[in-house]
């Protein structure tokens, strides 16, 4: 009965499915020929186009399929046909798999392929997509579409989904400020954690449309199934309010075969003010180079970001910190500072976050090093509170990054395979004062990444360039465009302006190596740092 | 005793604040064919589509070939045919994909007679059911439900919107292969199920109004002309069995839905006045359906 059924359907949606097929096939040749010519912005625009296409086809073709027996509905023929329901949902879900995500399997494997990658990893890398979109797309698009009788309602329907979510991100975003929060609709965007809050909305979407569907496929309670498919939508939607210590916990559980490591921080009463260097203002804010090199993301995003943290008039006060017990090599990454000033009975007068922090160890720095938390204090808070003794309280969410092995690449004209980074390939930047890496891998890219120029011939190197952007899910969580991740970073050679010169500069270039280390999250645990007597008026920032 | 192949207890089913069927309870005999007569929107469909499980009832039970209805599965499919007037097929099939998809479906399902009915229909097996005339779809619906022989078939309002030709070539497929098929036909014209239907059942406003076999309604009705002695008046208070009351001259004409011959003429003496004569006439299936018909709306 199964086959009968996916056998009627290919018959009357083959040119879907062929079409569906086309445009991700289209995709896999615009992202390669993209790959090859990466300064070709027509490619790279029909690239993106792309994804929007084999999207629409993707969800049409699965709507489609399902509209063939809707459920809703008084006419349909198969109500009064021996068909078994459980039967008819199984052949939706098989026209669905070989229409689209066979395709789309075919495309990943063949993109791996073809850029030379072990068939291991591409097929991987492939079905980690494939199952990605299935949970993200696939379910929930079966789910919505057999809730509606036809095509008009479908789109009617989902027109209506898109605006209830836009004005949903619109009313927790103020709820949001109004709470004094910065961004509420994905505040863990720019953290390693990210992925946590991410699979929940996924696997609540999904696990909504599985109900939804076997409400409809075993009982048609289609009015119980458009109720219920909806309420998961938004507990969906909610995922991203979960506390942070829930997050933190479970990035905790997901990491807990890693042994402890003797990390920790304490307030350092003795040290100086932290001093300003040349240029640096308060409100720097350097982590939007990382997530645009190595995560892919949009540059606009960052200057949103910098943006929400830049609080208007706020007081910048640099807490100064002993930080031990970080092996050499390893970066000490701060994935969250939740920092409170208490009075003695325990009021709470001032709690924010703390902005970035992140200590690297090098193999010849000392174990126990100094480094300072910033944290912005409303002006009016400040000014009430600047010589009080307060307890300072600073919650912790910390990781641990590994060094692994440095890999290395001629400066100019290399494309290699570089384990753990995929193939890469080095060049001129544009403005002819950077090496610019560019790496597509199977996988994901590092969470963080050293690199260097180092000329072998007269052994000058360089200072060391780090981005770190962490990703500590288990899986690639970014389904588009396709399997593959690309990232690309440069390392200066270069000082446009003539105020520097480099070790290795443009005269060693062709004998240059760039050497690239990467790091690996392997530990993820809390700390405190809880101190008396804290004056934040002692702690302002000294000019340099 | 014959067995019910439908049997329907007290169903109720309201759509908003309408109730499309009120009460309704009625029995379809095994082998009977069974015309279910009702003007537009008394409820005939919505009892179709109940007993066939396509909606479920608010109140009351349906029992189709011993199933309740909303327990009705794909086995119980296999001996039930539905055609319906506005039934969706898959319109990109052709008429030949159509029938090679259904086939798989029934055990039962006979070649040879699939051959033979779409020799009757004379359906083009290469043309896309889209492209077809409704009379054509409606052929198409009818040879899928009868090739599998099925125990019961259903047909709701299958003439509507067929032509005279169509319909009589229905009528005489139908009449070929009654027999041990049972027949529940839903029908607001009689006049097409006249020479098919072995019981009827009226339904108006949701409510069942009367079932029996048409060997008993046909006993039962008669149009009858009173000619009395002087000129015809109306009488004020006409006994409930006669209906569409009318005088021409000396001329009182109605139709007797409690027909008894034997206290006829005393009964027409003591109401209309001193009786000349009386003629008797059986009364056409279509008639009888018009006259209750609009017997109700007027008291209505």
């Amino acid at each position: 009965m199964i086959w009968n059924i996916l056998k009627k359907d290919l018959i009357l949606l083959w040119p879907m499915a062929g079409l569906t097929a086309l445009a991700q096939f289209a995709m896999a040749a615009l992202m390669a020929a993209s790959d090859t010519q990466p300064d070709a912005q027509y490619l790279l625009l029909a690239a993106r186009l792309s994804v929007a296409l084999v999207f629409l086809a993707m969800v049409f073709t699965i709507a489609f399929a399902v509209h063939q027996d809707p459920i809703p509905g008084t006419r349909q023929d198969w109500l009064v046909r021996p068909i078994r329901r459980g039967d008819l949902l199984a052949a939706k879900v098989l026209f669905v798999l070989a229409a689209v995500h066979l395709p789309m399997l075919i495309a990943d494997l063949g993109g791996g392929l073809v850029r030379g990658f072990p068939v291991a990893d591409a097929a991987g890398a492939a079905l980690i997509r494939n199952l990605n979109l299935l949970v993200m797309i696939t379910l929930p698009t079966l789910g919505f579409a057999a809730m509606t009788a036809n095509i008009t309602q479908f789109l009617v329907a989902g027109v209506a989904y898109f605006l209830l979510s836009i004005a949903g991100t619109i009313v927790l975003n103020l709820a949001a400020r109004l709470g004094g929060q910065e961004q509420a609709t994905n505040p863990l965007f720019w953290t390693g954690v990210a992925w946590i809050p991410q699979t929940v909305q996924r696997a609540a979407l999904a696990a909504g449309a599985v109900v939804a569907l076997a409400l409809l496929y075993s009982r048609r309670r289609i009015l119980l199934a458009r109720s219920l498919f909806p309420a998961f939508a938004v507990l969906s939607a909610l995922a991203v309010l979960l506390p942070w210590e829930w997050i933190f916990a479970l990035q905790h559980t997901a990491s807990a075969a890693t042994p402890d490591a003797p990390v920790e921080a304490v307030f350092d009463a003795h040290a100086p003010r932290y001093r300003l260097a040349a240029g640096e203002t308060p409100d720097a804010y350097d982590m939007g180079a990382a997530q645009v090199q190595l995560r892919g993301r949009a540059a606009g995003d960052i200057s949103v970001e910098t943006q929400s943290r830049r609080a208007k008039g706020d007081v910048t006060v640099f807490i100064p910190l002993r930080l031990g017990g970080v092996s050499a090599g390893d970066i000490l990454w701060s994935d969250r500072a939740v920092v409170q000033l208490k009075t003695s009975s325990g009021k709470v007068l001032f709690r924010g976050r703390g902005d970035d922090l992140k200590l690297e160890r090098g193999d010849g720095t000392a174990p126990v090093v100094r480094a300072y938390e910033s944290i912005r204090i409303p002006a009016l808070v400040f000014e009430s509170i600047r010589n009080q003794p307060l307890t300072l309280q600073i919650d912790y969410s910390l990781s641990l990054l590994d060094r692994q092995p440095p890999l290395s690449a001629q400066a100019l004209g290399a494309d290699v395979a570089l384990p753990g980074l995929g193939h890469c390939s080095t060049d001129r930047d544009e403005d002819g004062d950077e090496i610019a890496l560019r790496c597509i891998i199977p996988g994901r890219a590092p969470s963080c990444l050293s690199t260097r120029l180092e000329d072998p011939a007269s052994g000058r190197r360089n200072p060391e360039t780090l981005l770190c952007a962490p990703d500590y899910a288990p899986y690639v969580v970014k389904p588009f465009p396709d399997a593959l991740s690309r990232f690309e970073v440069e390392t200066p050679f270069r000082d446009r302006l003539g105020l520097a010169t480099y070790p290795v500069g443009v005269g060693q270039l062709s004998t240059a190596k760039v050497v690239i280390t990467p790091y690996r999250p392997h530990w993820h645990r809390t700390r405190r740092v809880l101190s008396p007597g804290v004056r934040v008026a002692d702690w302002t920032a000294e000019k340099g | 005793m014959t067995p019910n192949a439908v049997e329907i207890d007290g169903l109720w089913k309201k759509f908003g604040r309408f109730d499309a069927v009120s009460g309704l309870s009625m029995s379809v005999p095994e082998g009977a064919a069974f015309a279910l007569i009702g003007p537009n929107g008394a409820g005939k469909t919505t009892t179709i589509k109940t007993a066939m499980n396509i909606i479920g009832p608010d109140r009351g039970s349906v029992t189709v070939l011993g199933v309740d209805s909303r327990q009705l599965a794909a086995d119980d499919f296999t001996k039930i045919g539905y055609v319906s007037e506005n039934q969706d097929l898959p319109g990109g099939l052709t008429v030949a994909q159509f029938l090679a998809y259904l086939r798989p479906f029934y055990p039962t399902w006979d070649r040879e007679l699939e051959g033979a009915l779409l020799g009757w229909s004379q359906l083009p097996p290469d043309r896309r059911i889209r492209n077809l005339s409704h009379g054509m779809r409606v052929k198409l619906a009818l040879t899928a439900a009868l090739a599998f022989r099925p125990k019961l078939l259903v047909l709701d309002e299958p003439f509507n919107g067929l032509d005279a030709l169509v319909r009589e070539e229905f009528m005489e497929l139908l009449l070929g292969e009654a027999g041990e098929t049972t027949l529940l036909i839903s029908s607001h014209d009689l006049g097409d199920i006249q020479g098919v239907a072995t019981h009827v059942g009226f339904i108006d406003q949701g409510k069942l109004l009367f079932q029996e076999s048409m060997e008993a309604l046909s006993a039962r009705v008669r149009e009858v002309n009173v000619t009395l002695e002087g000129d015809a008046v109306l009488p004020r208070h006409p006994p409930e069995n006669w209906l569409d009351l009318k005088t021409t001259g000396s001329v009182v004409s109605f139709v007797d839905v409690r027909f008894d011959e034997a206290r006829l003429r005393d009964r027409a003496a003591a109401v209309l006045g001193p009786v000349r004569r009386i003629d008797i006439r059986p009364v056409e299936l279509r008639a009888i359906f018009t006259t209750i018909a609009r017997s109700i709306r007027k008291e209505a």
